[in-house]
């Protein structure tokens, strides 16, 4: 089965074409581009990647989407793009969570390692979550990196990679809590390749197929302040 | 720069028409909308609007709450447009898409899903500005009418007037700060009406025992310019406001609710009438939100008669958001084929 993967939650938009058989999952190509600017960047980066790949965007059986958390725009463009992708081709959709596509990688190489997946959520939050033995072990946390809790006695005795950009711009706050490989490593990006590697590719209903937004709109959060909010 | 072509229009049979079909998405604010129209943008196919309810709670457009719910609805609304035409996709031979001006976020979404649909079916796409859409609306109210003619939209986001000939808009005028329907909006909420502002005060103002007992400034009246101006209103409303006290306002709210209507209405009719002597236009076209307006559309309507100039307004289900007229502009707006359009991006302004 051919699957198209595609990511813009973060700072990076990322774009793969991989192949899953009964003998695993194989990545054909990866097109991934630091940008702020997802509308400008994701369709040009899918195309590059099925170019890489040698395939037509007909033979795609599934179109694996993250859904973050990250900025709420680059996911949704993210999300339209393969909505609208899946309704014109008829590919099935799977989705998966950003924060289990960055700890894929460092999950796969390191598999008695216990993953903290730790996005920037700016306003000095953090979007994180663990996972354990490339399963996550615990809920999505949007918090301030000052308030992440300890892990558990039972997984004190794997040792604690951090990995995302949150966990390398509070590296001097979060270090504490295990390890954080140097800033330029590329354990701390999202790709599209880690979607590969930790999504369930079971179809999902596009309706289905919607935002991990995890934070309230703003508008929500502050309606006691706002003069016109009724109800 | 993009290379951009226009389309050469092949020979098909598909849904019994003998042109490629145009399927048109439209999320520039708080209407989630896709139409289909026949190849040369006259005739709407289906045009499904699916206006969002969730900002009612917050008195106002919230953009965040408008993106999320597009991406919610658009592919549900895509389906129905493309159903109640009883097209397929197969027979769409471009997709058009307002890219500006509007919510950036809102805009986004519409776009990444128009132009991975038309990648996915290897279709060009029309990039359509919004305003040339509530222009393009009057085509679709009235197929014979053709270029030159004088345009003022006037919505919730826009106040303006346009010279339209074959080549094009060419503002004339616009509005200095509030947008005619904002104007409408903010009214609506001192007197503690419902949003949207406009058909509220309309309501209160069918109450009227008096409509002239109070009058509101218009701004920029005998200026020899085609601008507008709002705030102005909207601060003189808050004075007087005051001055009555609460329970005048309540007892006089449908002379005030008429008073204030009628201010907007003339700013709007008295710049659209001089744009018409000065540009000698032999048809003057009135859409957007606020030219659902029954106030407007009377007003509008008998100084046209007099004044023996042919006036189209579209229905009020074309006037407020809708990406019928999308599709209608799309008609004479050029279309970047295949794949060139994979990088635009959509602009606020």
């Amino acid at each position: 089965m051919l699957i198209l993967a595609l990511d813009s939650s973060t700072g990076v938009v990322t774009v793969a074409i991989a192949r899953a058989s009964e003998s695993g999952r194989e990545v054909l190509a990866e097109v991934s581009v630091p940008s702020r600017g997802a509308s400008e960047v994701l369709l040009p980066a899918t195309d590059a990647a099925l170019s890489l790949a040698g395939c037509d965007l007909g033979e795609v059986e599934r179109i694996l989407v993250g859904v973050g958390p990250g900025t709420f725009t680059g996911i949704r463009i993210a999300l339209a793009a393969a909505r609208g992708l899946a309704l014109a081709t008829g590919a099935a959709l799977s989705k998966n969570s950003t924060l289990a596509a960055l700890a894929a990688p460092a999950s796969v190489s390191m598999e008695e390692s216990d993953v903290l997946a730790v996005l920037d959520a700016k306003r000095r939050q953090v979007f994180v979550q663990r996972f354990a033995g490339g399963h996550a072990s615990e809920e999505i946390l949007c918090i301030a990196p000052e308030e992440l809790p300890a892990p558990d006695e039972s997984l004190r005795r794997y040792r604690t990679l951090l990995v995302g950009d949150g966990a390398v711009r509070y590296r001097a706050i979060l270090s504490g809590l295990g390890r954080i490989p140097p800033g330029a490593s590329p354990l701390h990006r999202v790709t599209a390749t880690g979607h590969v590697l930790s999504a369930d590719l079971s179809p999902v209903p596009a309706r289905e197929v919607v935002p991990l937004y995890v934070r309230e709109p703003d508008a929500e959060v502050r309606r006691d302040l706002n003069p016109w909010s009724r109800g | 720069m993009k290379k951009c072509t226009i389309v050469e229009v092949k020979e098909s049979v598909a849904g019994g028409y003998n042109q490629p079909v145009i399927l048109a998405i439209e999320t520039s604010c708080d209407d989630t909308c896709a139409a289909v129209l026949d190849s040369n943008g006259r005739r709407a196919l289906s045009n499904v609007v699916h206006t969002q309810t969730e900002h009612e709670r917050y008195g106002g457009v919230v953009p965040e709450v408008a993106s999320r719910a597009h991406l919610e609805r658009l592919d549900g609304v895509v389906e129905k447009a493309l159903t109640d035409a009883r097209i397929d996709l197969d027979e769409i031979g471009r997709i058009a898409v307002t890219v500006r001006p509007g919510l950036i976020g809102a805009l986004l979404v519409g776009l990444s899903a128009a132009k991975g649909l038309a990648y996915a079916r290897k279709l060009p796409l029309v990039p359509v500005n919004h305003l040339e859409g509530h222009v393009a609306a009057a085509y679709l109210a009235d197929p014979t009418l053709e270029p030159p003619f004088v345009a003022l939209i006037a919505s919730g986001g826009h106040t303006a007037l346009y010279s339209v000939t074959a080549g094009g808009l060419n503002l004339l005028g616009q509005t200095f700060d509030d947008a005619a329907g904002e104007a409408l909006d903010k009214g609506a909420r001192m007197l503690g009406l419902g949003f949207p502002g406009g058909p509220a005060i309309s309501g209160a103002a069918s109450n009227a025992d008096d409509p002239e007992r109070y009058e509101f400034p218009v701004a920029l009246k005998d200026k020899n310019n085609l601008d507008f101006s709002f705030s102005g209103l909207k601060t003189s409303l808050l004075y007087k406001l005051k001055a009555l006290g609460e329970e005048k306002v309540r007892e006089e709210l449908p002379n005030l609710a008429a008073g204030y209507e009628a201010a907007v209405v003339e700013a709007l009719s008295r710049k659209l009438l001089r744009a018409a002597e000065i540009h000698n236009a032999p048809a003057l076209v009135v859409a957007g939100g606020v030219a659902a307006n029954a106030s407007l559309r009377r007003t509008v309507t008998g100084e046209c008669e007099r004044r023996g100039i042919r006036l189209v307004i579209p229905p009020p289900d074309l006037c407020t958001d809708n990406a019928a007229m999308i599709g209608a502009a799309a008609a004479t707006t050029l279309a970047i084929p295949f794949p060139d359009y994979l990088s635009i991006n959509a602009r606020s302004v």
